[in-house]
């Protein structure tokens, strides 16, 4: 975590933000967010055999959405395990075409009904059947999937939401912290510019915070139920982008450019003390629908993947789609920090 | 609709990704056209340079 978390901002930040970045870097960044991507959309999600029976006893039976992982050797054949397991049949048809190829090893037991044996890991759809006590295989999706996402029944596809809305709030956060490290430093120089780089990254981190807010909201429609539901991670987060609105609302209020400056790096500076408060510490101290809460006894999945709820290749993707995200992010913010020099430069040649 | 996306949750996360890069564009956008509007100006500015 923290590995990539430090190689993406220093990554995106070793170059000034005044400068134009150089191919290798645009490149770098494309390629990083491509395999983001590519790792979050196409694993597919595999439950286990106690996923099967709790979505057998669930109320809806969504028998589509489930596959299983099935180590042939370890699991469905050991006869011991069998009442614990039940016992896997599948229809005839699926596996005639592994039959023809040779690939796997399988038994015959019956005429209309194959007992399956694998020497190879295979990814299926099936559902349990809790009045015979057995797994019913549907269809075989994959023969030795490389990646897959832990089925969750609550969260399903959405899993994958987590590559997305999570590295938004994050970005946010270094956002403000970006714009109170250039605050301090126009404190110090009395460099104009500096204070320019300040009010360019709290714009991105308001920027952020709103597509976190707007991607959080449709997610909790479906997982929640409704849009908003007063979790304290969503007040929080209300009350980081009201705080954040009120320094552009200053900035706009004062003319006198030096001053401006001065107020609002002063402003910035404090509103950035309440960003840890608001994001950290808050949320953690209240019953909330956001893992990580004061009923979950843990940090959360996101900054401790050991607490049990991350699976370590949707871990995986996610740090690589957090950094992907945070080097866009400089990127975008170093195009906004360029075009703003510009502006002022051509301002001060007109006068 | 909402039975549609709760039964097929993937497009839930594709209404996500479409915010954000939605998001990202609008940016990319705005910040087209500031730069339009400055390399008018800097037109404008040339024009002159070259009257007087």
């Amino acid at each position: 975590m923290i590995l990539f978390l430090g190689f993406a901002i220093v990554f995106g930040s070793y170059l000034k933000l005044e400068k134009a970045r150089p191919t290798y870097w645009k490149l770098v960044a494309v390629l990083i967010i491509f395999t983001a991507s590519v790792f979050t959309i196409l694993p597919p999600l595999a439950g286990n055999f106690p996923d099967a029976r709790m979505v057998a006893s669930l109320e809806q039976k969504n028998i589509i959405d489930l596959s299983l992982v099935i180590e042939s050797n370890s699991l469905i054949f050991n006869e011991s395990r069998n009442a614990y397991y039940g016992q896997a049949y599948y229809p005839k048809h699926i596996f005639e075409k592994e039959k023809e190829t040779k690939k796997h090893d399988i038994k015959i037991e019956d005429s209309t009904y194959k007992k399956l044996q694998f020497d190879k890991e295979i990814l299926v759809k099936a559902f349990f059947i809790p009045e015979a006590n057995l797994y019913k295989i549907v269809d075989l999706i994959q023969v030795e999937p490389s990646v897959v996402y832990p089925y969750v029944p609550a969260l399903m596809q959405r899993i994958r939401n987590l590559n997305y809305h999570v590295p938004m709030a994050w970005i946010a956060v270094i956002a403000f912290c970006v714009s109170m490290i250039f605050s301090i430093k126009y404190l110090r120089t009395n460099d104009e510019l500096n204070d320019l780089k300040a009010s360019s990254a709290a714009g991105m981190g308001l920027f952020f915070s709103i597509l976190a807010t707007t991607t959080g909201m449709i997610w909790a429609k479906f997982n929640w139920g409704s849009f908003w539901n007063n979790d304290p991670r969503q007040v929080t987060i209300l009350f980081q982008i009201i705080i954040y609105l009120s320094y552009f609302v200053l900035r706009s209020s004062i003319d006198e450019e030096t001053k401006k400056a001065r107020l609002s790096s002063v402003y910035s500076i404090f509103a950035f003390l309440s960003v840890p408060l608001l994001t950290f510490i808050i949320p953690r101290q209240f019953a909330s629908l956001h893992p990580g809460a004061q009923d979950d006894g843990t940090t959360g999945p996101v900054v401790d993947p050991q607490s049990g709820m991350l699976d370590s290749a949707l871990a995986l993707s996610y740090y690589i789609s957090l950094a992907g995200f945070i080097i866009i992010f400089f990127w975008l913010l170093s195009i906004n920090v360029r075009y703003r020099f510009l502006n002022r430069k051509l301002e001060f040649e007109n006068v | 609709m909402y039975e549609f996306l709760e039964n097929n949750s993937i497009y839930v996360v594709l209404i996500v990704v479409l915010i954000i890069w939605a998001g990202i564009s609008i940016f990319l956008f705005a910040t087209e056209s500031k730069l339009n509007k400055l390399e008018k100006k800097i037109e404008k500015l040339n024009l002159r340079k070259d009257v007087e």
